[in-house]
């Protein structure tokens, strides 16, 4: 191997690491049926309650042990990024869209639009985010999307406020006062002046967002809203384990341990992102 | 001519696969002014920089085969003896000022850490000294300025605050790089005057690196051309204005703008841009751009004394006959 | 003053232009304080077809804000703003849209004046396609022939604004503010940020636009030499008025405004011998900020030849000298009072 590709690994080595983990993690969700053992929801009664194989009474037929009604933790962990994955991916993304469009809107027009703007993101921030999802998803009703919105909900104030902030030094660039000159009419300025140059920061919120979501969402499952605790999530897994803490305590320390990992994985791989993009953030 | 003050032979500094000086030879006499014109990425800057030791030792490759301040060999000095140097006997000025000072200490303070430092006053003389050396680089009101912060001071002002910090060490050698391009012209007349005016009083040595070739021919006693990180002419100032040699003097100084000729005189200007320095050049690295080359330029041309104080590297002064 | 397109009406003309910034600011106490700072504070301008008028002043004396103001880039606190006959003062955006195809831009930053998100031949092909002027596949043509016109390979149409030098980008620049044939350019220091032997270029490539497109523009400068070379017009700003206009021969070689005088003086020229004959600069001091209130004439603080009047009244820009200029100093209207 050449010195500068050593040297490129090693650099690189905590994007690197964070995306070997996320990748991991997308794999297992997509090819769950191929990697799992039995099914999610299969149940052993006769196998309640079995501990991970490396603790004495353990055996290999249950990697990770089993729940209370003897379902494999092992292939209820891979079945259960499916939700995780897919409820913290479309949440960083819709909040996305409207976390930027508001933060565009805020920082170009500034003034009233502005202020109501900015004081939509101060009440939301000032409110705890748990209350109100529960609130939000009583009346919704549970299920994905409603999660998914709720969740949204929960991460479009960082994308506002960041993308406002970029917007403010954009907007006051040669090349947009270029394209006023020019005779650029508002709504393509906006699009492909201000937010084409604002979209670095947009990707790294996203990755740290998507880490969010997924731990909300798992933080709402174990409160027992949210999405059908049938399916098998790591959110409701947690859920499941916490009456059984004392006597099966792997029951919730692996989806923990899953949800702890992933999470690390995406806050690396943002952490990187943001060195990469974000000539500010450079050291 | 008595020893001089600083002497250069064959520098050259690397960054990484950027070659940014390519064997530069000069030398600086006491009480003289020693200009250094060239376009961005010539390599003026770096050499002075590299001569003073400011270079990242990490980043640059710094290599020559002398390199003398006052008969003191530079290379083999430790960085604490080069800081050394650098307060006490050579003077710096930047074209930046605000990005030199230290935003949160005030003028006065900042002009005492070096008279402390460097001539060992104590902090009562040292206060004085500074106002009296803000009040010497033309600072009104030097009592109450001093306990001011840099941020209150207009940009021509900040630069004669630069100027006393320069001076504060009595340096024999200034290096004065692009002191007045920020500045608007009347600001900048008054800079060089005050400059030129120390100067004769101290009679301390003075580099003067600019892009300007008009203020070069009120500053400089002795101008030398660098592009592309080596020296194409060095000359008396009245020789290269009167008659340049190189093609790129010539063609630059034909080309720009001047306010004592009337519109229509002014000679079109030198097509191309200057080479990339991570790429080697091969033969005269101004050839490409060059009105007269021929075949010889394929070869790189020395720089060759063409009479007294007059040195080109070009093949048309040399090479035919040779 | 004798001008052969003085009886045609202007492309551009400012009337008693002032255009006012107010800043709000708190003390520690928190009283809030607003001043008024005056960046343009009563200009009469007009372009005529076909000139190139220099505007020239130190920093802070109100040249950019005063071009981008005749391309109505600026609010306007007072006066008006005229474009080829039609008001622009109270335009709105919209309104003032679809006129902007006849009056463009040059910026002094080619690095921050293009779009590092678009291609070259998006960015130039710009205003044709805002305008309606032409399709998409003429638009390409036209890209490609500006280009080859400002000394560039058309094939770089392909490419983003970060693979170009200051040189080339303002190049593409230039291309961008002629290539829908506007009426009327402003260059802001369209100069002074690139590299000596570029300048020349760039000058170069001015002088061959003008010519080809019979183009009407004020050029901002700093620089008064190359004002001296491109400029059928100069006219002087301080502190945000102008001071003295005329051809430049008159206003460069007998400058009657002690300000233009000072200006001048201080200009170097690349000829040392001249240099040391030169007599040492006049003027002390620097410009008062344009927050400042001034009474009187608002050079007179620096003047050496301020008289008593001078503190009581504002001096008009007026015809003086042997009437080929025109300035404002009491010096040289005696007439007025």
């Amino acid at each position: 191997m050449s010195a500068l590709s050593s040297r490129f690994l090693l650099r690189n080595s905590v994007g690197i690491i964070g995306a070997t983990i996320i990748l991991t993690a997308v794999a297992i969700a997509v090819f769950a049926p191929l990697i799992a053992p039995v099914t999610a929801s299969q149940i052993d009664l006769r196998a309640r309650l079995a501990p991970p194989f490396f603790v004495d009474g353990g055996s290999i037929k249950h990697l990770m042990g089993t729940d209370n009604l003897g379902r494999d933790i092992f292939s209820r962990l891979i079945y259960g990024s499916r939700i995780s994955l897919a409820v913290g991916t479309a949440a960083a993304l819709l909040g996305a869209v409207i976390g930027s469009l508001m933060g565009i809107l805020a920082g170009y027009f500034g003034g009233k639009v502005d202020g109501v703007i900015s004081w939509f993101v101060d009440v939301q921030l000032a409110f705890p985010f748990t209350l109100l999802a529960i609130f939000l998803l009583g009346t919704l009703g549970g299920g994905f999307y409603a999660v998914v919105i709720v969740l949204a909900l929960a991460t479009w104030v960082n994308y506002a406020r960041v993308v406002r902030a970029q917007v403010l030094t954009v907007k006051v660039q040669d090349y947009v006062l270029a394209a006023r000159a020019v005779g650029v009419g508002t709504p393509r300025t906006l699009w492909r002046y201000i937010f084409a140059n604002s979209t670095a920061p947009i990707i790294v919120v996203a990755s740290f967002s998507t880490a969010q979501a997924i731990l909300t969402q798992a933080a709402l499952s174990f409160l027992g809203v949210g999405i059908d605790p049938s399916i098998p999530s790591w959110g409701a897994m947690l859920n499941d384990g916490r009456d059984y803490l004392q006597k099966a305590w792997w029951i919730a320390t692996f989806p923990g341990l899953a949800i702890a990992l992933t999470v690390l994985g995406v806050n690396l791989f943002g952490d990187w992102l943001r060195d990469r993009l974000d000539p500010r953030s450079a050291r | 001519m008595s020893r001089p003050l600083l002497d250069v032979k064959d520098l050259d500094v690397r960054f990484g696969p950027l070659h940014a000086v390519r064997g530069v030879s000069f030398s600086v006499a006491p009480g003289e002014t020693l200009g250094v014109v060239g376009e961005s990425g010539s390599g003026k800057s770096t050499t002075m920089l590299a001569v003073l030791g400011l270079h990242p030792k990490r980043q640059a490759n710094v290599a020559a085969d002398r390199l003398e301040f006052d008969g003191e060999d530079l290379l083999s000095k430790s960085d604490g003896q080069m800081r050394d140097l650098r307060g006490r006997r050579v003077g710096l000025i930047f074209q930046d000022p605000l990005a030199a000072l230290n935003p949160l200490m005030t003028v006065g303070k900042q002009i005492g850490e070096v008279l402390i430092r460097h001539r060992g006053l104590d902090k009562q003389s040292a206060r004085g000294e500074a106002v009296k050396l803000l009040e010497r680089t033309g600072v009104p009101d030097p009592m109450r300025r001093a306990s001011q912060f840099p941020h209150q001071f207009s940009g021509g002002m900040r630069q004669r605050v630069m100027i006393a910090i320069a001076l504060a060490g009595r340096p024999d050698l200034l290096i004065a790089d692009e002191p007045t391009t920020a500045l608007d012209v009347t600001v900048q007349a008054e800079i060089v005057r005050l400059i030129r005016d120390i100067q004769q009083a101290n009679g301390m040595g003075l580099v003067w690196i600019t892009h300007d070739l008009a203020l070069m021919a009120r500053v400089a006693d002795r101008v030398m051309v660098m592009y592309a990180g080596a020296v194409v002419e060095e000359a008396p100032v009245d020789r290269l204005y009167a008659m340049p040699r190189h093609p790129y003097t010539a063609g630059l100084l034909g080309s720009i703008a001047r306010l004592d000729q009337p519109r229509g005189k002014r000679a079109r200007a030198i097509a191309g841009t200057p080479p990339a320095m991570d790429q080697p050049i091969s033969g005269c690295a101004f050839a490409p751009r060059c009105p007269v080359r021929f075949d010889k330029c394929a070869a790189a041309p020395p720089l060759v004394s063409l009479d007294e104080g007059v040195r080109a590297a070009c093949w048309r002064l040399t090479g035919e006959q040779a | 003053m004798t001008h052969p397109a003085d009886t045609a009406l202007p492309v551009s003309e400012a009337v008693a232009l002032k255009v006012q910034y107010q800043t709000r600011q708190r003390n520690w106490r928190g009283q809030l304080s607003t001043t008024t700072v005056r960046a343009v504070d009563g200009i009469d301008l007009a372009i005529r077809s076909g000139e190139a008028v220099a505007l020239v002043g130190e920093s802070g004396c109100g040249k950019s804000t005063l071009g981008r103001a005749l391309l109505r880039l600026e609010h306007v606190s007072e006066g008006a703003v005229h474009f080829a006959g039609s008001d622009l003062t109270g335009l709105g955006e919209p309104m003032l849209r679809p006129l902007r195809r006849n009056m463009q831009m040059v910026f002094q930053d080619p690095f921050s004046s293009l779009n590092p998100r678009m291609r070259i031949g998006e960015t130039l092909a710009e205003p044709l396609l805002v305008h309606g002027l032409a399709s998409k596949a003429e638009a390409r043509a036209r890209v490609a022939e500006i280009l080859e016109i400002v000394g560039l390979d058309p094939a770089v149409a392909t490419r983003h604004p970060h693979a170009f030098s200051g040189g080339q980008r303002q190049r593409i620049a230039i291309a961008r503010a002629v290539i829908a044939r506007p009426k009327f350019v402003v260059a802001d220091e369209p100069i002074s940020a690139l590299d000596i032997s570029v300048q020349a270029q760039i000058l170069d490539l001015f002088e061959d636009l003008k010519e080809r497109f019979a183009l009407t523009y004020l050029f901002i400068s700093h620089d008064l030499a190359v004002v001296r070379h491109i400029a059928d017009r100069v006219a002087v700003m301080y502190l945000g008025r102008i001071v003295e206009e005329g051809s430049p021969e008159s206003v460069f070689d007998n400058p009657l405004h002690p300000y233009t005088q000072a200006l001048l003086a201080a200009v170097p020229s690349p000829d040392p011998v001249r240099e040391r004959s030169r007599p040492a600069a006049t003027l002390q001091g620097e410009p008062p900020s344009p927050a400042a209130t001034i009474s009187g004439c608002r050079f007179r603080g620096r003047c050496a030849h301020a008289m008593p009047i001078c503190e009581t009244s504002d001096p008009a820009l007026a015809t003086g000298g042997d009437g080929k200029q025109a300035v404002a100093c009491f010096l040289h209207h005696e007439q007025s009072f």
